[in-house]
């Protein structure tokens, strides 16, 4: 007798299954779920060669097996081969399955699955009939060693019986009573046995847990019927985000290797998207901002990476839902905690602790909490100047962040979810002694804590409705308290508190099968109260130099954003359209402004495997707080804009490779900058601080090659060749931004040789940022220093960054639990790149200051 | 949403990426070091008419007559190699780069080892400085003085520039020029001696000495004024005088510059820097800015011999 044994593995789901890739969809606030497995209703046994039965020879053979939303099968594709005959038999009976339809966030849609087809020789050996009556009751569970999910499928067998874990893991066995040998395995994994002895009609419950000894999936991710809302969205799963090199083991890093982002130096977590500064780039967690990303001094992000699952960047381009950004959007959604079990994590490094924990509360709750704390405030005083004559330097940098998330899916199928989300971030420097005659002693603090909730409803089949509310509160502080002269020469303080209430509502409507609509708000309401005694610099006129001012600020100033969206989605043939318009409300103090915001994107697609894709679109942006401060800005600011348009063009090659290559324009204007004081024709001066003069202009082509997250490899190429400029005011010359860097290549690798192994790599080339080249400098008499005679920036540039990072991970599983050592290494061949040119107090010799030299970090990992 | 911009918080923490970063810093030359020709301190003095006496630092314009105030413009250039340098100066409307391209120039005689001149601003320079500027006018005009000195030093000319100040402002609102009277040396907080202008001072090699600059009385000293800012306000200020400090080998300093402390402020115990001689003899220069034009200084020698 020879028969299947199915093991059924979801591996990525919809059309494609790829994992960054470039239009595949996404609503923000929502990640899809696979809410019911597809399940095999019709089998059709393969049938055996004839010549391998007779030698008794077995097989596995591996496919990705693509099944529609009504359950048929529509490809076969073998992933992991037998031999020719066993391939060609195993696709063949495969081809007539049919399962039961699969369901993504309750309704039926198409997944890819894995399916192993099992070519088993058998030796039944049926039970004598006196025997049936005193069989005994094996009962258990197969899961997987270290992490304690179930095997899906995996084999048991006992005592002449079999039987298939369900998706439970779970198994039942009647076998004969003595003595028997229970004995588990699945494709992937080591076969477990255990002996045990069981009494005529008794039973007994066990646990069998599997090792792995292929390299296995990397998870279930679900990435279906995702609404497409920007053909420019790159989406990193959580899965191909944890171990690539030199992101300190932070996820949230890595989509600075995307191309479209502009390398910070050293740590730094700015995010520097398309040539412009990080404030243009709306940062989102699960669809609505967060103030910060990253923790300071080039810490890492703010959102636990156990807790991730998925980061959603858009360059540009993007569709009405996101709003009041000028350049990108950076999306982090969060996942639900684990509904099968207790699990956790703890990780610890040179840096930080952090612990996570997930678990169900009951059948219809899970929750998952996570925190973290730096400890570098007790390492970094051991590297500074401790030096009692020349000087005493301390500093003392803290960070924490904490996560909770608590999901409940009510008995009518609506799910609430309650997130409760808080960073913290201290620093405080102290000098004493030294070239200073004054201590001086300086701190800041930022925090922001975020209390969301959020309510999904089905109000039909066609329709669903969400509602999330939040409120915030965000903290920023500083003292400084010195002596005399300089940026702290004299004390200073000053304390903004932000509470933010918002809201985001979104309603779908999946109108025809060609058409979808969705429409929803974006609101947001901050109260600022600002008090804060400073030393301002003044230009006074008949003083000459610039003087410092004693300045007191203490007032609350209202920044209100009112937004509307709406938008389509067309499958029209070949054609896709994504047209849509948002409407945003700025308030400020007595102003209120209306903007106006039509964007469209399309694709073509040219073939089943190459499509054309474009998008133009009008974005509008609230000056900064700051700018708008009746003290220190100018509260009669408009909306800056921005005009974005891209072209492109994405191509699937087999073997899990694809290709996007996408030309960019984006227009900058109404910019708010600082200008100088004029007098006017009436004779009174006229001092805005800042007005909407500036100008920016970004244009380049992004390419990214990339291999699909498989079982042992994945990685990408991005390349960006790009140019960005500013005009700062109207009055001077166009200059390149700061971080303007014309060409900018990311390699990024990983393999996995075995289950224990994880090796990766990383290698960036980056053209250096531009400089203002000096040609000599002229003592100033009344400030005692020199003023360099420099040109523009961007008349010459930095030498060109090169680095190579290296990961490797290794992981000892238990029955219950991992652990996971490893070593990341930054800047192996130790290159020096500069990252800031530096000069003597006369500008007569010129020296630079490096970036990173090699720089090895240890980590442990326990997960559970 | 964060205050974007807040540069308070943001210069905190880029002063500590360059704390942190301080150990890779090239290692330059100090600028307290003076090794070949420099320029040190241009100082402007008003001069009241008749005669030759100077109250203030900034000069008076009068916009309806377009008259100015003559200015008596002095400047400290040093030289350790002891060679006499040609100084040359041209006046124009403030450039970003400091320098005074395409006008005439002048000289600037030399006189008591010191380059000085007098200058009389003409009306169609008052009437052209005033059109350039871009507040026309309002409370007075800025006028660059830039001057190129050189000695055959291989990095001649050396460039320096000044901003005169031609004010509308009454007199109370005037500033005047810090005076540096003295030195007082101590030695761990021990008065040791005080030098006056000139003067030479004897110390043991190898030892540090604490040294205190003293400014004149009065208005010679830190003035507290009235002034108006751009938006018509009058503020009441109070100077923070610097002190920038430099020498020549075999002395040397421990410190570029210090700040006078503030009233209610200790006072550093052994001087606002200190110094430390090698056997022989040498310059130093201690410069005193008052934070609003007005420039004062010092010349002493140091001698070190060995007892």
């Amino acid at each position: 007798m020879h028969g299947p044994v199915a093991t059924l593995l979801l591996l990525a789901l919809a059309q494609s299954g790829e994992n960054v890739r470039e239009a595949p969809p996404q609503p923000p606030p929502h990640a899809p779920e696979l809410t019911r497995a597809p399940s095999l209703v019709e089998f059709h046994p393969a049938d055996y060669p004839p010549d391998r039965l007779a030698r008794g020879e077995q097989a596995d053979v591996a496919c990705l097996v693509d099944i529609d939303a009504e359950g048929r099968v529509v490809d076969v594709v073998v992933e992991r081969s037998a031999a020719p005959d066993f391939d060609a038999a195993a696709v063949a009976a495969i081809r007539s399955f049919r399962f039961s339809p699969a369901e993504i966030d309750g309704k039926p849609a198409a997944v890819r699955i894995r399916y192993v087809y099992h070519f088993v020789v058998r030796k039944e050996a049926a039970p004598a009939p006196e025997q049936a009556a005193d069989e005994a009751t094996l009962r258990g569970s197969v899961l997987e060693a270290g992490t304690r999910r179930p095997v899906a499928g995996a084999d048991v067998f006992a005592g002449g019986a079999q039987a298939a874990a369900d998706a439970q893991g779970r198994f039942e066995l009647r076998v004969p009573p003595g003595e028997v040998e229970l004995r588990a395995g699945a494709p992937g994994f080591g076969e477990s046995r255990r002996r045990m002895r069981l009494e005529a009609r008794g039973s007994a419950d066990v646990t069998l847990y599997l090792r792995r000894t292929e390299v296995g999936d990397y998870s279930a991710v679900v990435e279906g019927s995702r609404p497409e809302d920007a053909p420019t969205r790159r989406t990193l799963r959580h899965e191909e985000l944890v171990n690539v090199p030199g992101s300190l083991n932070d996820p949230i890093r890595v989509v600075q290797n995307l191309p479209g982002i502009n390398r910070a130096p050293y740590l730094g977590g700015l995010l520097l998207v398309r040539g412009t500064p990080p404030a243009d780039t709306g940062i989102y967690l699960d669809g609505q901002r967060i103030p910060i990303l990253y923790h300071f001094l080039g810490g890492p992000s703010v959102i636990n990476e156990q807790l991730l699952d998925r980061i959603d960047f858009y360059p540009g381009g993007y569709g009405a839902y996101y709003g009041r950004n000028l350049t990108g959007a950076i999306d982090v959604g969060t996942r639900k905690g684990d509904p099968q079990g207790f699990h956790g994590s703890v990780s610890v490094d040179l840096l930080q602790s952090v612990g996570f924990v997930e678990a169900p509360l009951g059948e219809r709750t899970q929750v998952a909490i996570a925190a973290r704390r730096s400890y570098i405030d007790f390492f970094l005083p051991l590297f500074l100047p401790n030096d009692p004559k020349n000087g005493v330097t301390s500093i003392t940098p803290v960070y924490w962040d904490y996560q909770a998330r608590l999901d409940h899916k009510l008995l009518n199928g609506d799910e609430l979810t309650l997130f409760a989300f808080g960073t913290d971030d201290s620093l405080a420097l102290i000098q004493r002694g030294g070239s200073r005659n004054q201590p001086l002693e300086v701190s800041s603090h930022t925090g922001a804590h975020q209390l969301r909730f959020g309510w999904r409803h089905a109000v039909s089949d066609a329709v669903t409705l969400s509602v999330a509310p939040l409120l915030g509160l965000t903290v920023q502080s500083f003292d400084a308290t010195g002596a005399g002269t300089g940026s702290f020469g004299l004390n200073q303080a000053g304390r903004i508190f932000d509470w933010t209430l918002a809201l985001r509502t979104d309603a779908r409507w999946q109108a025809r099968p060609w058409l979808s609509l969705r429409a929803g708000v974006d609101l947001s309401w901050d109260r600022y109260v600002v008090n804060a005694d400073i030393q301002s610099t003044l230009q006074i006129r008949q003083l000459g130099p610039p003087i410092t001012q004693e300045q007191q600020i203490s007032h609350t100033q209202p920044l209100g954003n009112l937004g509307e969206f709406a938008e389509a989605e067309l499958k029209l043939g070949r054609w896709e359209l994504h047209p849509g318009v948002r409407l945003d409300q700025f308030h400020w103090r007595e102003h209120t402004y209306g903007t106006f915001d039509p964007r469209l994107w399309a694709r073509y697609a040219l073939t089943e495997a190459t499509g054309l894709k474009g998008y133009a679109g009008l974005y509008h942006q609230a000056p900064s707080p700051f700018q708008l401060d009746p003290a220190l800005g100018n509260p009669a600011l408009l909306p800056q804009r921005a005009f974005q348009v891209g072209l492109g063009v994405d191509h699937r090659f087999g073997a899990g490779w694809s290709l996007s290559v996408e030309g960019f324009y984006d227009r900058r204007g109404s910019l708010a900058s600082r200008v100088p004081a004029e007098k006017l024709p009436d004779g009174t001066v006229s001092n805005p601080l800042y007005l909407n003069q500036g100008l920016g202009r970004s244009y380049g082509v992004e390419v990214l090659l990339r291999r699909d997250l498989s079982a042992r490899l994945y990685g990408w190429v991005a390349y960006t060749l790009s140019r960005s400029d500013l005009l700062p005011r109207n009055d001077v010359d166009w200059r390149a931004f700061n971080f303007d860097q014309p060409h900018n290549l990311i390699v990024v690798a990983g393999y996995r040789p075995s289950p224990a192994w994880e090796l990766s790599a990383r290698y960036r080339f980056v053209s250096g940022n531009p400089t203002a080249p000096v040609t000599s400098a002229v003592f100033d008499a009344d400030s005692g220093r020199f003023n360099p005679d420099s040109g523009n920036l961007g008349d010459a540039r930095l030498p060109a960054f090169s680095q190579l990072d290296a990961r490797a991970q290794y992981t000892w599983t238990s029955n219950l639990w991992q652990v996971s050592a490893y070593l990341d290494v930054q800047n192996v061949l130790n290159h020096t790149n500069e990252e800031l040119h530096v000069w003597d107090y006369r500008y007569r010799q010129q020296g630079s200051i490096s970036g990173l030299p090699v720089l090895p970090t240890l980590g442990v990992k326990v997960r559970w | 949403m964060l205050f974007h911009g807040a540069g308070v918080v943001a210069r905190i923490l880029a002063a500590c990426g360059l704390v942190t970063a301080a150990a890779c810093t090239p290692d330059f030359q100090s600028p307290r070091q003076v090794t070949d020709l420099r320029v040190l301190a241009i100082r402007q003095e008003a001069l009241d008419e008749p005669g030759d006496t100077s109250r203030f630092a900034d000069a008076s314009v009068d916009f309806e007559a377009l008259t100015a105030q003559p200015v008596r413009v002095r400047a400290l250039v040093v030289d350790p190699n002891a060679r006499d340098p040609v100084v040359h100066g041209s006046l124009c409307a403030p450039t970003d780069s400091g320098r005074c391209d395409g006008v005439p120039t002048f000289d600037l005689p030399t006189a008591s080892g010191e380059p000085k001149i007098t200058l009389d601003v003409p009306s169609d320079f008052v009437a052209l400085a005033k059109q350039d500027d871009r507040l026309k006018g309002f409370g007075g005009i800025r006028v660059q003085l830039s001057l190129e000195a050189s000695d055959g030093d291989p990095h001649d000319p050396v460039m320096a520039s000044k901003i005169l100040l031609y004010t509308t402002a009454p007199e109370s609102m005037r500033n005047q020029n810090p005076d540096v009277v003295g030195l007082e040396i101590t030695r761990d907080g021990a008065h040791v001696a005080t030098v006056a202008p000139g003067e030479t001072v004897a110390v043991a090699p190898g030892v540090e000495y604490g040294v205190r600059p003293l400014l004149g009385p009065g208005a010679s000293g830190i003035e507290e004024y009235d002034a108006v800012d751009l938006t018509g306000q009058t503020i009441h200020l109070r100077e923070t005088p610097r002190y920038s400090f430099f020498s020549t080998v075999p002395i040397d300093f421990d410190r570029d510059g210090a700040d006078e402390p503030l009233p209610g402020q200790p006072q550093p115990a052994n001087g606002i820097a200190r110094f430390t001689a090698g056997a022989g003899s040498g310059s130093i220069w201690v410069v005193a800015r008052d934070g609003r034009g007005g420039i004062g200084w010092i010349s002493v020698r140091c001698t070190a011999a060995s007892p």
